[in-house]
């Protein structure tokens, strides 16, 4: 009996060891379990990031294309995140049951070199429906050349997206927070001062009202906060949605050609420098850089932010809904600093505040817009210009699918201009191809979607797509995550986020930042470290 | 009973009834254990077998493929920390996270400890109330703690102490008051398990020694000097000699606080190297170079834990009971 009893506990504990044994095979959900077509011969599984861009859009198209398509089921899982995100997804993919990711940002090369998604050059090179031009020909020319691999494309870009100061636009009229063309400022509303001409000095464009140089910006702020009662911004508490928005800063100052020289490190500048890799360092000596650190502290030193959003606590959506709540509860916030998803993903709080101050305030009835942004000097770029940091969020087959020509087929689907046009109207952002939309979509958009729309559209924007870089920049122990964008060494610790940094450095300037960034960046690190690139390569 | 022969059997020797239920003993013990020991083998001898090899490679993000370099990954660790002032500063705040929770978690433990193996009033309410934390999840007590400081703290210096919005202590994105409240909380989820280890060690010293050092009138403070203390020093000292390594790779759980984004004041090495492999910051690239890290810290600890050992087995005073 002893023994007998001696011999369970062993097995037992060894089973429980065993236990990890669980941990292995492959992942994914083929679900079954939501099926609503049982007779259906043919299943299509689709992994969905959950993430900003929900996936009302693609069940709308799943819908239409199982009716087109009655043999056909789609089942979408839309509850992923880490599970397919870079390289997790590269570990896994092999071994997943879904046929099709609309993944989070990847390494694109990673996953070409390794052999881990479907060639879909039949697909892209062709048109999505008869009478439309190939994808590729109405891929952006940058992404096209970042997902074209010696003529071969193995994913398509997802969507378009960009960081800024998102304004709230009644609280700008309730308020009377635009600039006026007589100095002052104004509602802009009929019978109102006329609002100002904005940084490109022709009226009725979409910088109208809007503090037009840096000078003027900071005047501004100052009204916002002491004289209106407005605080002018909020952020969440993850530093990539303030450096975002410094990148927009930068980009708004130098345009796309000189910003895209950080990362691709070859071009010239407009003012006439040359950069090559040898000499890339030289890059951080422009002036965007020096334009949106000292933004950075002139809205710390003023606390022109919402004090919540330094203590470490505030999650995105908890900004979102402290933003929004602002100006019902009588406490306004002018700006939140976030992407494109925003709105989107904030339709819960809509309702919320809705179903208690009434339907004014409910999701598509608010308006909010891009704040544009000020010229330091008079060498800033004309015009709007915009940083997409979406261009490597990809749309691929994965290469162990057992049904390639379906997958091909739906993915097809998908990339019609048709299928585009209802992207953005159930998401409000764009995707990186041309395409118009369908009658009657824009009137269905919400202010800030038609406001995104437009200036996606505009002449005068351009949207740089941040894809393929140097390959020396692929030196992340030198060049880092965040360290090549707003690193800077200040006190002997490189640091990435200068709003922080002068939140806790009072008496550091922003020439002394600026200065820092120069530092661990400087010619002879520099050189040293592109020499022993240089020499590794095979 | 001395005439007695075994009987002898020519070719195969046939087992008798005590041998054949030892090897069928052994069988079953072999069955049991042959999945935990392949185990060990892949995820331990042969992760690490792995990992050391990494150290000896370059990633060449043109080809996704490792190729081996040499001691390339050495010098740059060397060039590295000779230079960069930032990694400096983590290899040196970990050590600080060391010597707390070694100089002074360790104290407070024993003395913990030893309180509530001497039962103390209300010692099992204070057992369980710090033993709990290591019961809990760490993410639940992350949150907590965080949602305490945040929302009810700092609720108490807005309403009560009528501080400005703006001034109030930003617990977790303040430098000089974030590191001091991350080895804080380090030493206070630390007591549970190493109280229970002590108290355990404790409950195996001869209450006979005990009553004798109570008959002969010695205070609680010579007790655990002169009688608790040398009794468990092979435990007290297993512990320093093997949290040793943590001199280097000392860290609270900043992770689990800040995800990828620990302030650069609070980042330690391990922190460092961990987001190199795991999170927005990880990369193949940076693969070999923790690994050389890691192996480079390896060669640096390993005399030195072995020089330790050797020196605190000097003073063992050997007490056997």
């Amino acid at each position: 009996m002893k023994n007998t009893m001696k011999r369970a506990l062993c097995m037992s504990m060894a089973l429980l060891v065993c236990g990890s044994v669980t941990a292995c095979g492959g992942g994914g959900d083929d679900g079954d379990g939501d099926r609503t077509n049982p007779n259906a011969s043919q299943i299509l599984n689709i992994a969905y990031f959950n993430g900003g861009v929900s996936v009302e859009w693609l069940k709308e198209l799943e819908l239409e294309y199982e009716k087109a398509n009655p043999d056909v089921e789609v089942l979408i899982n839309s509850e992923l995140k880490d599970e397919i995100k870079n390289q997790k997804l590269m570990a896994d993919i092999a071994n997943r049951n879904e046929d099709i990711f609309f993944t989070h940002t990847i390494s694109y090369n990673e996953f070409v070199n390794r052999e881990l998604f479907l060639n879909i050059t039949d697909v892209v090179k062709a048109p999505a429906t008869t009478g439309e031009e190939t994808i590729e020909n109405r891929m952006n020319a940058n992404l096209r050349e970042y997902y074209n691999v010696n003529d071969n494309y193995y994913a398509v870009p997802f969507y378009t997206n960009f960081s800024g100061a998102i304004y709230d636009v009644d609280l700008f009229e309730e308020k009377s927070l635009y600039v006026s063309a007589d100095g002052d400022y104004t509602s802009g509303l009929a019978g109102q001062p006329a609002k100002s001409v904005g940084k490109d000095g022709v009226a009725g464009t979409y910088d109208d009202g809007f503090p037009a140089t840096f000078a003027e910006y900071k005047t501004w702020l100052n009204y916002l906060s002491k004289t209106r009662g407005v605080t002018p911004y909020i952020w969440c508490t993850d530093d990539s949605y303030r450096t975002s928005y410094l990148d927009s800063l930068q980009i708004g100052y130098e345009g796309v050609n000189d910003f895209a020289i950080n990362v691709t490190f070859n071009g010239t500048t407009k003012d006439g420098k040359v950069i090559t890799p040898e000499n890339a360092y030289e890059i951080r000596d422009l002036k965007g850089r020096q334009f949106a650190v000292e933004m950075a502290k002139e809205i710390i030193d003023n606390k022109y932010y919402y004090a919540d959003s330094v203590n470490g606590s505030i999650t995105h959506t908890q900004a979102q809904n402290a933003f929004l709540r602002s100006r019902p509860d009588g406490k306004p916030i002018a700006m939140i600093l976030e992407g494109g998803w925003w709105e989107n993903e904030a339709r819960g709080t809509f309702s919320s505040i809705a179903s208690k101050k009434g339907d004014k305030y409910a999701y598509g009835n608010r308006r909010f817009g891009y704040m544009p942004v000020p010229a330091y000097d008079d060498k800033a770029e004309a015009g709007e210009s915009f940083y997409c940091t979406s261009g490597s969020i990809a749309v691929a087959v994965n290469k162990a699918t057992k049904q390639a020509d379906l997958a091909k087929d739906f993915l097809k689907f998908t990339l019609s201009e048709h299928a585009m046009s209802t992207f953005t109207k159930h998401i409000g952002l764009s995707r990186p191809y041309s395409y118009d939309l369908e009658e009657g979509v824009y009137d269905q958009l919400t202010p800030f979607g038609q406001n995104f729309w437009d200036l996606v559209t505009s002449e005068n924007s351009k949207i740089y797509y941040a894809t393929k870089s140097h390959e020396f920049k692929s030196v992340t122990t030198f060049f880092g995550t965040y360290e090549w964008g707003w690193g800077s060494e200040v006190n002997g610790t490189t640091q990435v986020d200068p709003f922080l940094v002068f939140l806790n450095n009072k008496s550091l300037t922003a020439a002394q930042y600026i200065a820092g960034m120069k530092q661990t960046y400087n010619a002879t690190n520099y050189t040293a470290e592109y020499q022993n690139w240089l020499s590794a390569q095979k | 009973m001395e005439n007695f022969h075994f009987p002898q059997v020519k070719g195969k020797k046939e087992l008798g009834g005590f041998a054949k239920k030892r090897r069928a003993d052994q069988i079953f013990l072999a069955c049991i254990f042959a999945f935990p020991i392949l185990q060990f083998f892949v995820m331990y001898v042969g992760v690490n077998i792995n990992s050391i090899l990494l150290a000896f490679q370059t990633y060449d993000a043109k080809q996704s493929a490792y190729y081996f370099s040499g001691l390339g990954n050495f010098k740059e660790v060397i060039r590295v920390f000779s230079g960069d002032t930032f990694l400096l500063g983590t290899v040196k705040r970990g050590m600080i996270y060391y010597f707390f929770s070694t100089f002074v978690g360790m104290p407070i433990n024993l003395f913990v400890a030893y309180l509530l193996y001497k039962r103390i009033r209300g010692a099992e309410f204070f057992r369980v109330v710090l033993f709990i934390p290591s019961l809990i999840s760490s993410m639940a007590m992350i949150i907590m703690f965080q949602n305490f400081l945040n929302e009810g703290v700092t609720e108490i210096f807005l309403t009560v102490l009528k501080y400005d919005p703006y001034n109030v202590p930003r617990f977790f994105t303040d430098p000089t008051i974030a590191f001091p409240l991350m080895i804080f909380y380090n030493l206070w989820v630390g007591v549970g398990g190493g109280m229970i280890i002590y108290m355990s060690a404790m409950s195996r010293v001869p209450v006979s020694v005990i009553e004798y050092g109570r008959l002969e009138g010695i205070s609680l403070l010579r007790e655990f000097v002169s009688v608790i203390f040398p009794m468990i020093y092979p435990t007290v000292t297993l512990f320093i000699v093997t949290g040793l390594p943590g001199l280097f790779m000392g860290s609270g759980p900043l992770y689990l606080f800040y995800g990828d984004h620990a302030l650069p004041e609070m980042q330690t090495l391990s922190y460092y190297l961990f987001t190199r492999i795991v999170g927005e910051n990880s990369s193949f690239q940076q693969y070999p170079f923790a690994s050389a890290v890691g192996l480079t810290i390896t060669f640096i600890m390993a005399p030195i834990v072995f020089a330790a050992r050797k020196f605190f087995n000097h003073f063992d005073p050997n007490v056997e009971y």
